[in-house]
């Protein structure tokens, strides 16, 4: 069994129509035969009247042109291009220079140039070279003559 | 997804989000003043209000592409709205800035005056009667907690429902109950007072 005089938030809720509707039915019966009840909701009908009472507010003449100025603005911010693309719209043909100018200074830089030969390549040439002598040296057949061969080189002498 | 079919407003703001401008701006007809009397309860100054409703459908529009319906727009909308007000209220000059304006405002007066005239009071005592009830109320709401003031304000301004004002202030439905409530007795105690109870 509830006790309804304890439950003034009851009173709140059925004032706004919030209770189930057994509830509803429960405190209407027990406010028709308890004046404290009755007055405690009269109070609370009370503030809610004092709210309801407060006066109109007619909207000044401002307010709607306002309103709309602020939305205009709200577009014109929308569609104005960000800071990023203005700066890329102004300095455009600065930048495609730029570029340009990199690209040219990459290719200076990293474009292959004629060297002094390193003490490694040219001990690698004249090894060649012997492999050259070797070749020749690999046709005995000259040796066999090797006696007219000079002969022929005195007389040249 | 029953709510998508029953609310246009999703139907619209899925058009804007296709492109649509003129659904934006039937949205913006549609909700601009009851949006700008919540933010007018939640911070108690017309001018702040304004602002707070002006930036509430910015974020609106600012969010459009990435608006999925996951609930009705009118949920999501002040979900957006509470956080801007809470934001609001936050700040840490947020006190001095309402004080610096209510003290060179006379607006607040020309505001109250026309509220107690269409109120049908043409009595000068019963109309400042009004208009001091008034400033009472404003001042109670804002000493409200600010998860009070939220809940409460959605739930008797807006007629949202806990569950929904659960999704706008990321509580459980349980704690929006409570919240509500505590914020209606805060508020009867603040007022008291002035209306001649016991707290």
């Amino acid at each position: 069994m509830i006790d309804f005089c304890q439950q003034d938030q009851l009173l709140s809720a059925f004032l706004d129509r919030a209770l189930p509707g057994n509830r509803m039915d429960q405190v209407r019966d027990h406010l028709r035969g308890c004046s404290a009840c009755r007055r405690k909701l009269a109070a609370l009908q009370q503030t809610d009247e004092m709210i309801r009472g407060l006066p109109s507010l007619t909207p000044s003449p401002g307010f709607e042109a306002g309103f709309w100025a602020e939305v205009t603005r709200l577009e014109q911010a929308r569609r104005r291009p960000s800071w990023a693309d203005r700066l890329l719209a102004d300095w455009r043909p600065l930048l495609a220079a730029g570029l340009a100018a990199g690209l040219l200074a990459a290719i200076l830089i990293f474009r292959p140039v004629a060297t002094a030969p390193t003490a490694e390549e040219v001990f690698m040439v004249q090894n060649m070279e012997m492999l050259n002598d070797f070749d020749l040296l690999q046709r005995l057949d000259l040796l066999e003559d090797w006696d007219a061969v000079q002969d022929v080189a005195k007389e040249h002498v | 997804m029953g709510y998508m079919q029953a609310d246009p407003d999703i139907e619209l703001m899925l058009r804007f989000k296709a492109g649509d401008q003129g659904a934006f701006r039937r949205l913006f007809d549609r909700h601009k003043g009851p949006m700008i009397q919540f933010c007018y309860r939640f911070c108690g100054h017309s001018g702040v209000a304004e602002e707070l409703a002006q930036e509430t459908f910015l974020r609106v529009y600012r969010a459009a592409a990435r608006y999925r319906p996951k609930a009705r727009f009118r949920t999501w909308l002040y979900r957006i709205a509470t956080n801007v007000c809470l934001n609001e209220i936050r700040r840490p000059d947020y006190r001095n800035r309402i004080e610096t304006l209510e003290a060179s405002d006379a607006n607040q007066a020309a505001i109250s005056s026309d509220a107690a005239a269409s109120a049908g009071e043409d009595r000068p005592d019963v109309r400042l009667a009004l208009e001091e009830q008034q400033q009472m109320v404003f001042k109670a709401i804002a000493q409200l907690p600010e998860d009070q003031r939220a809940a409460l304000l959605l739930r008797v301004e807006q007629d949202f429902s806990y569950k929904e004002i659960g999704r706008q202030i990321g509580r459980t439905e349980n704690h929006v109950k409570t919240l509500i409530h505590r914020g209606r007795c805060k508020l009867k105690q603040l007022l008291a007072a002035y209306f001649g109870e016991e707290p």
